[in-house]
């Protein structure tokens, strides 16, 4: 074993990207030609361009096998496949990249998701790099180049290409000279970083019939204009090769000194070549049905095939290969195509390898001829070189001076992406001018997101290409940087939903909502006035918009105590007492506030008079009432239930204008009245209100137990004596009414006493006019009461008005008579929003704000027991506080005011936008109710 | 089978009625008769590739008063439009007055855009002619009044110059075969030299003839070809009689004007802003594209193997290079929400496929490769065109189809007992359907505002100068090596 004396002349077929497992050692030493080949192919050529090679060298070695098409490997910037054929000492390497396009087909499915964000403009010029990579490569490493055309047409789109090649390839040739310098190559090949100025050959394919092939053509040289010295295709090739020299010439890709260009063409030697034949792995359908057509068409003597009539000269040919291999399959070796033939590529290709191998290429032109630089390289050398070339190419580079060399090719190549970029720049201040234009001091989000649309469309109309995206994020972060650099309006909402329009800044030292503690602090304003009246109504005044619950329920209203109704009597719902003089909000979150709801529901129902078993027990004297009508509310289905009530008329309400109210008394042990728990400070047994936390909001069914707010949000007023209120003129001292809607609509009750024998006497002298026996009745058991009830809305501009149903204004007749009663309100759900009817530029929307209630001068109670519905549910529902029906003296005139705000945990129910009625917001049914008096017995 | 009521549901309707015999065409001229007032049927013109048509098809205006006439459904639509008049006076002298009178009370009772002719004035002696033969085409917005100017619709012959091949300047001759009338479908065509534009404008014009024979537009000659010259330079017009509008263009990216450039020195047209000869070839060719972005209904890119990257690259380029689409002054306001540029059809037409390209996975890999090329382009590419007997290789995702197709080359008719295997069922079928497909595209306005054929005209000519003029080419051709 002898390694070294040991000449390996064997064929090698290697890739470049694995150039280190070659043994170069065992090569021989001679000197080499190499031939590149590189172009664009078409999807059914699988990327191969390299068939005449096949053909030429009689041998299968870069098409592959129809039947099984190699894989590209598309790893690598390019592919390129190598083959050293000794006996003609050439090597021969065979470029295949993303012009090809089925290796393209591959790089895009492996890239899928890139070109998902990306533009395939942006995708191209990366793909478009690494082909120049690899081009620059073999631009570096050969004496001949040929390039494949899949038409007839010369691609100008080269010219770009070999231009930028060009002006990289000198930039890199100081690097590529270090790199150079440890091989044994001569000076200049070390200078220049390249064996020669290499040839580049132009191949082309065509279809066309008149090209098809000489034998026709000659066959059919009846035509005068044909008579010419070449045949067709051979003057397509002059034409071509004319075409080609003076658009490399005019665009300075080729120059007369050989040495400073890219490449050169031979001047005085073919450098194009067409050719009509195909790959066989183009059709290999068409192929294999042609032998089979061929078998069925001729099966007796398929040998006697006369030529001259043969339909396909080609067919006939690749007949007969095929069954020169038949036994021989897998090589599919094709016949070399004959040297003599005139027209052919192994002729064409190898005049420059002969030269190159004898002479040497010298393409200069001109006066002053220098001698072009020219060296073969043995193999063993050219292997090592080709390696260290390979990864100085194909790797990232390693120090700036070939950094810079790429990133030269980069931007070079990548025009599309340069001009978007540049045109985004361009127009990135003029968007942004037109975001700046007109700003006010400060505004809101809304304000900002509508001009920063205006800008993104002045951004789109000049913006062009695949760096629009990332520009116009630009612009938006720009102008919300702008924005939020102090020209953000504060737009805390209020209760009411306007936002303050003061700068962003900080409501009080501690705000939690902003973290930025450089900002000022000052009160919340939206410079929205509204018109309030009072608790009891009989005074105006305007208000600010509110963003306190406090503010906008309690302060407003407390502060015009001292101008009005301070001094009057009125029923206080519970509130927050402190006892120790330390308090601190209770914390609720919203988990909690669920559970406890839960737990608050069902504790309620027990509280709720006369409905459980704990009440009947300590009060032994329940009121159990039927207000003559269907339950009472869709809140407590359990009412129906509760045992102890009896059962009332089945007269429905709508359709009497007296109702009938049965008080059932029982034997009363206990002293112990409702009067009292409901009139003050006392509450239920189940819900001792705590001492030392409040409820930070308002009360409403799901807060927590045992908890009170800071400040009652309601407030019952008795504005005085019942005769205050006349039905025939209606309302007075009350501003803001709207004309004709001032009345207290009347509400009959019959209410029958069963229990006769605890009915006090005293009752007996005098009958108030509202209170006249029934028919029915023998001894005043039975007896109707008059209640006035008012249910009136205020909208934001001050406007009054009463209701008549839920659905209607209430509206006297010009007489200034009112017809209807008030069993609409009393047995429906009432609307807390309401249309107002004023007049103005925009429809304001009335909210329910205060009930009226005149009580008769009779043996009972008039009872409230107002609760809200203020969004749908799950929403809760808010109540005074009272733990059962507020009772009312008798013959006086009360006023209950609802909240102007309901909030819940999660922040305030806002009034709807829009003056539409809203089906979901109500003051449930069941508010208005008689209980029996009996505080005067006790 | 069941992939093909598959393909019936994405088909969409087409606009087309296909031509029918002319037994058929009788039928419905009867049924029509009676009943003038009944509302439109839409008929097209019939296509003429199924069988080669005489030489007076071809060449209408000779063929008017003394065709022959053997096959009155290939010729009726053309002779109808350009003179009504005459037809009417052949019609009074006609032998069967019962249907003249009916034709005529139909035309004035419409009296909308119903172009109704006879061919019985022609050739009296043809049993099939005596009956007269309607040309009904789509209603369009005009109401009166137009008769007259419907009658003079101008035939056009040949094509003529929309865009002259030498300075690139704007030519007017086309606008005197323009009319005023909205409904019209500008189809235009990219491609490189040798790609077949020409033959496929002719296909799209029902003129294309025998291999051999005289096309609309003149395709390379063979003279051309050996000399490796493209055929067509500028931009070409031609208006069929329903109302189509192409435009042929010259190649883009030609070696071959390059060369010309070169060659005779000429004065560099779009200007002398760009240094270089190639630069200045690459600007014009961008410009051409971008132009027909702009102006176009549907635009074709046709070549001739699958697939140069470059190429798909190129019509990102001029996608991204196009003027935008102006905005109306005066409803400036209205506007700000609809300022969204138009784009065009963009069709990708095979043309000269081979045998392998018709295996439905060599399709479904170039459709996927479309797809994925053009994922992130605006053009519109998808959806309007498909080759229908290629059954799409994953039915149930119903995933989007790229606007491909395929045409053959052509060939002669094959003699013999056993007819090679081809994968396709032949030219003129698969040119009939990418003509019905193509005119059956859905057609969005071109502004934001409807246009008529004229108003087209003068749009497209300021587009033109737009692009001409634009600072996006001046910017781009600046970065060019």
């Amino acid at each position: 074993m002898a390694p070294c004396s040991k000449i390996n002349r064997e064929e090698i077929s290697f890739s470049v990207s694995s150039l280190s497992e070659v043994d170069a050692s065992t090569l021989p030493r001679d000197k080499v030609c190499i031939v590149s080949i590189f172009g664009k192919s078409s999807f059914l050529a699988n990327g191969c361009k390299a068939f005449l090679i096949d053909e030429a060298l009689g041998k299968n070695i870069f098409q592959g096998m129809f039947t099984d098409p190699g894989e590209i490997n598309i790893d690598e910037p390019a592919d390129i496949q190598g083959f050293y054929h000794p006996e003609s000492r050439v090597i021969f390497l065979h470029l295949i990249g993303s012009f090809d396009t089925k290796c393209l087909l591959q790089k895009c499915h492996s890239i899928e998701n890139e070109l998902k964000e990306k533009t395939f403009l942006e995708v191209w010029s990366d793909l478009q790099c690494s082909f120049s990579k690899a081009l620059l490569l073999i631009f570096h490493l050969s004496h001949i180049i040929l390039v494949a055309h899949p038409t007839t047409t010369f691609d100008v789109s080269y010219i770009h290409l070999f231009q930028t090649l060009d002006s990289v390839r000198q930039k890199a040739v100081p690097c590529l000279t270090d790199l150079l310098r440890s091989f044994p190559i001569s000076q200049d090949w070390v200078q220049a970083g390249r064996p020669c100025s290499p040839r580049v050959l132009f191949i082309f394919q065509t279809n066309a019939p008149e090209f098809q092939s000489e034998s026709i053509d000659s066959s059919d040289g009846t035509g005068k204009t044909r008579s010419k010295k070449f045949p067709p295709i051979k003057r397509l090739e002059h034409a071509l090769e004319d075409q080609i020299y003076r658009i490399l010439r005019k665009s300075r890709v080729i120059t007369n000194i050989s040495g400073n260009s890219l490449f050169a063409v031979p001047a005085n030697q073919e450098f194009v070549y067409v050719t009509s034949k195909k790959s066989l792995i183009v059709d290999p359908l068409g192929y294999l049905m042609n032998q089979l057509k061929e078998c069925c068409s001729f099966p007796k003597s398929p040998g006697e095939m006369d030529p001259s009539k043969s339909k396909s000269y080609l067919l006939n040919r690749r007949g007969s290969i095929q069954n020169q291999t038949a036994n021989d399959l897998p090589a599919f070796a094709l016949t070399p195509e004959d040297g003599a033939s005139e027209h052919s590529f192994k002729a064409f290709l190898w005049q420059h390898i002969d030269l190159a191998l004898s002479k040497g290429f010298d393409d200069n032109v001109g006066r002053n001829i220098v001698r072009a630089y020219f060296e073969l390289p043995t193999a063993q050398i050219w292997f090592q070189i080709a390696n260290k070339l390979k990864n100085w190419f194909f790797m990232e580079p390693k120090d700036s001076r070939s950094g810079a060399v790429m990133s030269l090719l980069k931007t070079t190549l990548d025009i599309d992406v340069r001009f978007s970029e540049g045109r985004c720049a361009k127009v990135l201040p003029l968007a942004s001018a037109a975001y700046q234009d007109n700003l006010p001091t400060h505004y809101t989000l809304d304000y900002h997101e509508r001009k920063l649309n205006q800008a993104l469309q002045v951004f789109a109309m000049h913006a062009r290409g695949p760096a629009f995206q990332q520009f116009a994020q630009q612009l938006e972060e720009d102008c919300e940087r702008l924005w939020q650099n102090g020209h953000q309006m504060c737009e805390f909402r209020s209760l009411t939903g306007n936002h303050c329009i003061n700068p962003l800044h900080r409501a009080s030292e501690d705000d939690e909502d902003v973290d930025d503690k450089t900002l000022p602090i000052m009160p919340h304003c939206s410079q929205v006035k509204m018109l309030s009246a009072c608790d009891c109504g009989r005074r105006q005044a305007s208000r600010e918009d509110p963003f306190e619950v406090k503010a906008a329920n309690y302060s407003f209203y407390s502060s015009l105590h001292d101008d009005c109704c301070g001094k009057l009597e009125r029923i206080k719902f519970p509130v927050f007492t402190s006892t120790t003089g330390v308090s601190r909000p209770a914390q609720i979150s919203p988990v909690q506030a669920h559970q406890q709801s839960e737990e608050t529901r069902r504790k309620r129902h027990e509280s709720q008079p006369g409905r459980g078993e704990s009440q009947v027990t300590t009060t032994s004297m329940s009121l159990a009432l039927s207000f003559g009508q269907p339950g009472s509310s869709d809140m407590f289905p359990t009412e129906e239930s509760a045992v102890e009530l009896s059962q009332g008329s089945e007269e429905s309400p709508r359709q009497t204008s007296d109702q009938e109210v049965i008080i059932s008394l029982r034997e009363s042990k206990v002293t112990e009245s409702p009067e009292k728990c409901t009139g003050g400070e006392k509450l239920g047994v189940l819900r001792q209100p705590s001492t030392t936390e409040y409820l930070p909001g308002m009360l409403h069914s799901e807060s927590p137990l045992g908890l009170l707010p800071m400040f009652p949000s309601w407030s019952l007023i008795c504005l005085g004596p019942s005769s205050l209120y006349s039905h025939n003129i209606g309302i007075q001292e009350q501003p803001g009414f709207i004309p004709g809607t001032n009345f207290l609509l009347p509400w009959d009750v019959t209410v029958k006493l069963e229990h006769k024998d605890r009915w006090p006497t005293v009752w007996d002298g005098k009958r108030p006019h509202t209170w006249k026996t029934k028919k029915g009745g023998k001894d005043g058991s039975q007896f109707t009461v008059k209640i006035f009830i008012g249910v009136e809305y205020e909208c934001p501009r001050g406007h009054r008005f009463m209701c008549s149903a839920p659905d209607k204004v209430l509206r006297a007749t010009s007489s200034g008579l009112v017809k209807d009663n008030a069993n609409k309100i009393t047995g429906n759900d009432m609307p807390l929003y309401f249309p107002c009817p004023c007049r103005g530029s925009k429809h304001q929307v009335a909210q329910l704000i205060r009930i009226h209630v005149v009580t008769p001068k009779a043996p009972v109670h008039v009872t409230l027991n107002p609760r809200v519905q203020a969004a749908p549910p799950p929403s809760p529902v808010f109540s005074p506080g009272n733990s059962e029906p507020v009772k009312l003296s008798q013959s006086a005139y009360w006023v209950l005011r609802l909240p102007f705000v309901y909030q819940g945990d999660q922040g305030p129910y806002l009034p709807p936008k829009d003056p539409v009625p809203v089906e979901v917001c109500h003051l449930l049914k069941g508010t208005y109710d008689i209980a029996e008096q009996i505080s005067e017995k006790s | 089978m069941a992939d093909s009521a598959d393909r019936g549901r994405r088909r969409k309707k087409r606009l087309i009625i296909p031509p029918m015999k002319p037994g058929g065409r009788e039928r419905e001229s009867e049924q029509d008769n009676p009943q003038p007032g009944k509302t439109l049927v839409i008929l097209a013109k019939p296509h003429h590739d199924d069988q080669p048509h005489s030489e007076s098809a071809s060449k209408p205006n000779e063929g008017t008063g003394k065709s022959p006439a053997r096959t009155p459904e290939i010729k009726a639509p053309t002779v109808l439009l350009k003179t009504r008049d005459g037809n009417e006076k052949e019609g009074s002298r006609s032998s069967s007055p019962g249907n003249v009178t009916s034709h005529s009370t139909t035309a004035v009772s419409h009296s909308s855009r119903d172009v109704c002719s006879s061919t019985a004035g022609s050739c009296p002696a043809s049993s099939v002619g005596q009956q007269p033969v309607y040309q009904i085409q789509q209603k369009s917005g005009h109401i009166t009044g137009d008769d007259q100017k419907l009658s003079l619709l101008p035939e056009m012959s040949t094509p003529v110059k929309l865009v002259d091949g030498e300075n690139l300047q704007w030519c007017d001759n086309a606008m005197e075969f323009l009319v005023d009338q909205t409904n019209f479908y500008v189809v235009g065509i990219l491609g490189l030299q040798g790609s077949g534009k020409s033959t496929v404008m002719s296909l799209l014009a029902g003129q294309l003839g025998e291999i051999t024979g005289r096309q609309l537009f003149k395709p390379e000659t063979r003279e051309l070809r050996e000399r490796g010259e493209h055929c067509t330079s500028g931009i070409d017009i031609y208006v069929t009689s329903e109302r189509m509008i192409l435009l042929d263009t010259q190649p883009l990216l030609s070696a071959s004007v390059m060369d010309h450039m070169v060659q005779f020195e000429k004065k560099i047209p779009c200007g002398t802003d760009y240094r270089a000869t190639e630069n200045a070839l690459q600007i014009q060719s961008l410009q051409i594209t971008a132009f027909l972005l702009t102006v176009c209904h549907t635009v074709i890119l046709v070549q001739d193997w699958f697939t140069d990257p470059n190429l798909l690259r190129f019509i990102q380029s001029a996608e991204m290079l196009k003027p935008a689409t102006p905005t109306n002054p005066h409803e400036l306001s209205a506007s700000i929400e609809d300022t969204t540029d138009y784009y065009p059809h963009l069709v990708f037409l095979q043309n000269k496929c081979q045998r392998g390209d018709f295996s439905p996975s060599t399709v479904c890999d170039m459709e996927e490769l479309l797809l994925n090329v053009f994922q992130n382009s605006k053009l519109k590419h998808t959806g309007s065109v498909w080759m229908e007997f290629i059954p799409i290789k994953d039915e149930s995702l119903h995933m989007e189809v790229a606007n491909l197709f395929l045409l053959p080359e052509r060939e002669a008719e094959e003699k013999g007992v056993l007819p090679n295997y081809r994968g396709h069922p032949g030219f003129n079928s698969l040119g009939r359907s990418l003509t019905q497909q193509l005119m059956s595209v859905p057609r969005s306005t071109l502004t934001h505002t409807a246009l008529s054929e004229k108003n087209w005209f003068h749009y497209a000519a300021r587009m033109w100068e737009a692009v001409k003029k634009s600072s996006l080419f001046l910017e781009y051709g600046r970065l060019l090596p």
